[in-house]
């Protein structure tokens, strides 16, 4: 099928020639198809996807919304906005095209309601919006196509279970719309089919044979320096920043917003010829977000560096070097990074890695390994999340009555819902309704009824509002704006970092080092300094565990010794001597080392099962060390293996790693853990049983935290099937505690163990000690310090004297 | 290994007293047991804003219950705040109000009177009172303009914590403080908030030097009230 002449024109008059998928996705919508486009970076997806809507726009006048694109990132709607515009103006075509998001103001938002766009670019949360409105059936219901950018991206998440529901709703009110779901490279495309059709086997995939040539160097600085541990690779600033001077623009992406802050000061301290360089992350203000994404669109900057706000397509031309600093954590997420280098299809995607540390650089070269082999990451089969669920019935009874079944009938059209059992979704709907409280002493919680005629409703206009505030599924740990004194906002930071600050203390942020001055009206009010050691703000769950294919492929490049020619000298050197006093982690067998050093006994397990999977694998060997007399004093847990240290000697490990560590053990530390409360207190805001912000209220997040710790704990005890605790379970399999993936590790080597005693550290757990000083310390450990703190200052305070010298005043009884 | 204790032993005013690590006060010779605002109904109280079920007044009644039934107390002061407002108070619902009298059955029962409850209801088993005097000591539920330089006094209303920094990680914790003349209780429920002890609106009310017994997974330690102690938030 040919593409009209202005079209044709067009591309020419651009020196370009039409792809094939491109033909092919015209062709394809024309007969009625749903489409799902999977092409890496360059190949002209984004038009792509909007091809037959332009076409159509252009060959039929049309009233109202056309095209809905939804994008998971509000910055790629943007961008995707002003990208459309050049084909838009430079064919005259009579389109309108805009953005709504979060930061759309709110009067451009309530003219959109009246007289919307012929395309609109939006994200999840506002499509759950708009579907609420009334009017929601006559906005969309002309609606021809929906386009899903990124759709992998979604998948496998909350964020991606909200929109699947949303979807399923969308496509009742548009019934003649089609949905065209562009895709990065992924491991099974045939699993996203049923997120753009509720008739699966309908939808064509396209998948064009396109090789883009990716070229990936792991740095070694001049003096082959490595540290053993540590996450900033700031020791390679001078390297990166003479890679930056010679490929320019560069795009440099760190894993965490501290990291990014760190690099960005470190690589301002080498900037001898004042290149200039952007820091972009999630925490800054949109106003600076939206400056240094337009510098870097109007190629004015040098370089960028970036978190993963930036990992998902945004076009900037002409990037020459993407730099990841750290370990890549993820192939798929690798190849999209480094996707953002050579955009333009017949340039090669041209990658630096600079590991943060020795076992950074063997992950760094089992990526690249399987980026060479074009291995991707699976992304895991996941079932829809309950709390979300519960949301959207509360938005469908917004918009209006229903009718349960009707719902159930939708809501399982929805992928992550499929397998939703009809019980489960009356439980959902009875806790939306109820409160799902055994109590019966209490009645008033009701947010839905059901009336004669059958039908479901808000009980209260309240409610309505209420759900409006608390809309989506990204629960924010809670933040303060910080703002210059008497200037911009900066950004925001986490309450819980404020407040370790006093006045005078100095931090990074925003790329500045700024000198706490105080709050004022529930802002952090900073000026500029020049302090020589600032701190450094942490974000909560800010790191991203290693992927199962990749920690894998870290396992079998240990013991596949031809492939160690690769590596640089000392990390060769240092994997010899561990061959040599101890053993390589063989793929078949956990090997579990022990040793003296000091007064402590050190037991080393390398399961390669992510950071969280260990830190949960952590708690529970010390509680059960703890019960077996070990006196355990504390561990330390990384991507790659845990370290815990006891005052007793672990004689025979193979005892504590057995999967009935997941029974008892498990539910006992899930009751205490702040770790599982504090998902529960996300399951609870997503679920709307608390607000995110309550209205008017001043409460700081540490005094609805205690509210929901308490709610946790007496719904354990009173009534331990209920919903958010089930919902907070099924979190807890994955997420934090990653206890799924634990299990695995678990089963996998039950009965598996290679136990080594040694007289000494061995080499491969060196990097893993020097982690210590974040280390979890354990309960006993927490009770001796206290006593030991009350001791020494007691004695200093007083004396030895425990009480304070008072007279006795008043005589009498008892009233 | 010396280990935190359970309770704290140690005399107030001329009085021998017990303080535990759930926030009661306890005088052996008399067999009396203080408690400090217990803010029952608060989760219900506040159901408005968000649907919380009455489950804390469930875990603060039980907390109480553990508290009476270890020492075997003859009496209980409430030291005020009981209940989270007026109006819960009156509404108690039945199975709360039974719990209460069963609790009640051997031992006195007395209800002072706070900000949150001023008036109580009949059916509370025991006495209601604006204050006591026993053994010395005096039970009020804050301390008023004219009260500051009372000594022997034991209040509550103003729900000290504490926070401090334990080598790398931060602990806080309810704790009770004192200045040798007064005595602050911590909030008793389950479902109460904190303020600072180094708070001006505590450190205002207290001379120094001060120590605090502070709280913590089921044992209480004792500390100076120190700034290279404790920390501000």
């Amino acid at each position: 099928m040919a593409l009209p002449k202005q079209f044709l024109d067009w591309f020419k008059a651009k020196g370009w020639a039409a792809h094939p998928h491109q033909y092919q996705i015209v062709e394809k919508t024309a007969a009625g198809h749903p489409v799902l486009l999977v092409a890496p970076t360059g190949a002209g997806k984004t038009l792509s996807g909007f091809l037959p809507s332009l076409i159509d726009l252009s060959q039929t006048p049309f009233e109202g919304l056309h095209t809905l694109y939804l994008s998971p990132l509000k910055a790629l709607a943007v961008d995707i906005a002003r990208n459309l515009e050049s084909p838009i103006v430079e064919m005259g075509l009579d389109i309108t095209i805009e953005t709504r998001t979060g930061d759309t103001p709110q009067s451009k938002r309530n003219r959109q309601r009246t007289a919307p766009p012929n395309i609109l670019l939006t994200t999840p949360e506002s499509l759950e919006l708009m579907l609420s409105w009334p009017e929601a059936d006559k906005l969309f219901g002309r609606l021809r196509y929906i386009i899903i950018d990124e759709i992998h991206s979604l998948a496998g998440n909350k964020r991606g279970d909200l929109l699947s529901l949303s979807l399923a709703t969308l496509r009742g009110l548009a019934p003649s719309s089609l949905s065209i779901g562009l895709s990065a490279t992924i491991a099974k495309p045939e699993d996203m089919r049923g997120w753009l059709a509720a008739e699966p086997s309908c939808v064509e995939i396209l998948q064009p044979r396109i090789d883009k040539k990716i070229h990936i160097d792991i740095l070694e600085t001049a003096d082959s320096y490595l540290p053993w541990a540590g996450h900033s690779a700031l020791y390679a600033a001078t390297e990166i920043y003479a890679l930056i001077k010679a490929n320019r623009p560069s795009l440099i992406f760190v894993n965490t917003r501290a990291q990014a802050e760190m690099m960005f000061q470190a690589l301002w301290r080498e900037n001898d010829l004042n290149l200039k360089i952007g820091l972009h992350h999630g925490s800054l203000d949109v106003s600076q977000r939206r400056r240094i994404e337009a510098a870097m669109a109007g190629a004015e900057l040098d370089a960028i560096v970036a978190t993963s706000s930036l990992d998902l397509g945004i076009d900037w031309a002409d990037i020459q070097l993407v730099i990841q600093i750290g370990a890549p954590k993820g192939t798929s997420r690798l190849i999209q990074r480094v996707g953002r280098a050579g955009h333009q299809l017949d340039t090669p995607s041209k990658a630096v890695i600079v590991p943060a540390n020795r076992f950074e650089v063997l992950e760094a070269l089992a990526a690249r390994l399987d980026v060479e082999a074009r291995i991707l990451d699976d992304i895991p089969g996941h079932a829809g999340a309950l709390d979300v669920l519960s949301q959207h019935i509360v938005g469908r009874a917004v918009a209006g009555p229903f009718d349960s079944d009707g719902l159930y009938a939708q809501i399982i059209t929805a992928p992550p819902y499929r397998n939703l059992p009809k019980e489960q979704f009356e439980k959902v709907l009875d806790f939306v309704a109820t409160g799902g409280y055994a109590l019966a002493h209490y009645t008033q919680f009701q947010r839905l009824v059901r009336g004669v005629d059958g039908l479901w409703r808000l009980t209260s206009r309240q409610v309505a509002t209420r759900w409006r505030m608390n809309i989506g599924t990204i629960v924010e740990t809670s933040t303060m704006k910080v703002r210059m004194k008497g200037g911009p906002p900066l950004g925001d930071i986490e309450e819980y970092f404020v407040q370790s600050l006093s006045a005078g203390d100095s931090f990074i942020f925003a790329g500045r080092i700024l000198e706490f001055v105080g709050i004022k009206a529930q802002q952090v009010i900073v000026r500029t300094c020049t302090a020589s050691e600032p701190k450094v703000p942490a974000y909560a769950g800010g790191r991203l565990p290693l992927s199962p294919g990749l920690a894998m492929r870290v396992r079998s490049l240990l013991q596949d010794r031809e492939l160690h020619k690769y590596l640089p000298e000392q990390v060769r050197e240092w994997l010899r001597l561990q061959a040599e006093k101890s053993t390589l982690p063989p793929a078949d067998k956990l090997l579990v080392e022990t040793f003296k050093r000091g007064q402590k006994y050190y037991m080393a397990a390398y399961g390669f099962a992510g950071r969280n999977a260990h830190q949960t694998l952590g708690m529970l060997l010390s509680r059960r060390m703890e019960r077996e007399g070990y006196g355990p004093l504390g561990f330390v847990a990384t991507d790659y293996a845990i370290a815990i240290w006891s005052r007793h000697l672990v004689t025979r490990p193979e005892t504590l790693f057995s999967s009935d560590i997941l029974g008892d053990d498990l539910e006992e530390w899930m009751a205490e853990t702040t770790m599982l409360k504090r998902s529960f207190w996300q399951v609870a805001i997503i679920a709307g049983l608390i607000d995110k912000r309550a209205p008017g209220s001043e409460k700081t997040q540490k005094q609805v935290t205690i509210n929901s710790d308490l709610i946790y704990d007496v719904l354990r005890s009173h009534q331990p099937r209920h919903l958010l605790l089930e919902a907070t379970r099924q979190d807890a399999a994955r997420g934090l505690t990653d206890v799924h993936r634990l299990a695995e590790l678990l089963t996998r080597f039950d009965g598996n163990i290679l136990h080594k005693n040694l007289p000494r550290i061995s080499p491969l757990s060196v990097p893993l000690l020097l982690e210590v000083g974040r280390e979890a310390v354990t309960a006993s450990a927490v009770d001796d310090l206290l006593s030991d703190l009350e001791k020494t200052l007691l004695e200093e305070a007083f004396g030895s004297a425990e009480t304070l010298p008072a007279e006795k005043q008043y005589q009498g009884r008892l009233l | 290994m010396d280990k935190g204790k359970l309770y704290i032993e140690t005399r107030f005013c001329g009085v021998d007293i017990q303080l535990y690590a759930d926030g009661s006060l306890y005088l052996p010779d008399r067999g009396l047991l203080v408690i400090s605002d217990l803010h029952l109904e608060k989760g219900q109280a506040q159901s408005v804003a968000a649907p919380l079920p009455g489950f804390d007044t469930d875990a603060s009644l039980a907390k109480l219950s553990a508290a009476i039934e270890r020492i075997k107390a003859r009496e209980v002061i409430f030291l005020g705040d009981s209940f989270h407002t007026n109006r819960q108070a009156f509404q108690l619902p039945e199975i709360y109000q039974k719990q209460l009298t069963k609790l009640a059955k051997d031992r006195a029962f007395i209800w002072i009177t706070g900000n949150h409850d001023s008036e109580l209801p009949n059916f509370l088993p025991g006495r209601v009172l604006p204050n006591v005097i026993a053994d010395g000591l005096y039970f009020t539920h804050q301390i008023g303009a004219n009260e500051a330089r009372i000594s022997g006094l034991i209040c509550g209303h103003y729900h000290p914590k504490a926070r401090l920094s334990l080598k790398l990680r931060r602990i806080s914790g309810r704790c009770f403080i004192q200045d040798g003349r007064r005595m602050i209780l911590p909030a008793f429920g389950v479902f109460t908030g904190g303020l600072n002890i180094l708070d001006p609106a505590i450190q205002n009310l207290l001379g120094k030097p001060q120590q605090a017994h502070f709280c913590h997974a089921g044992r209480i330690y004792t500390f100076p009230v120190d700034r290279k102690v404790f920390l501000k938030r």
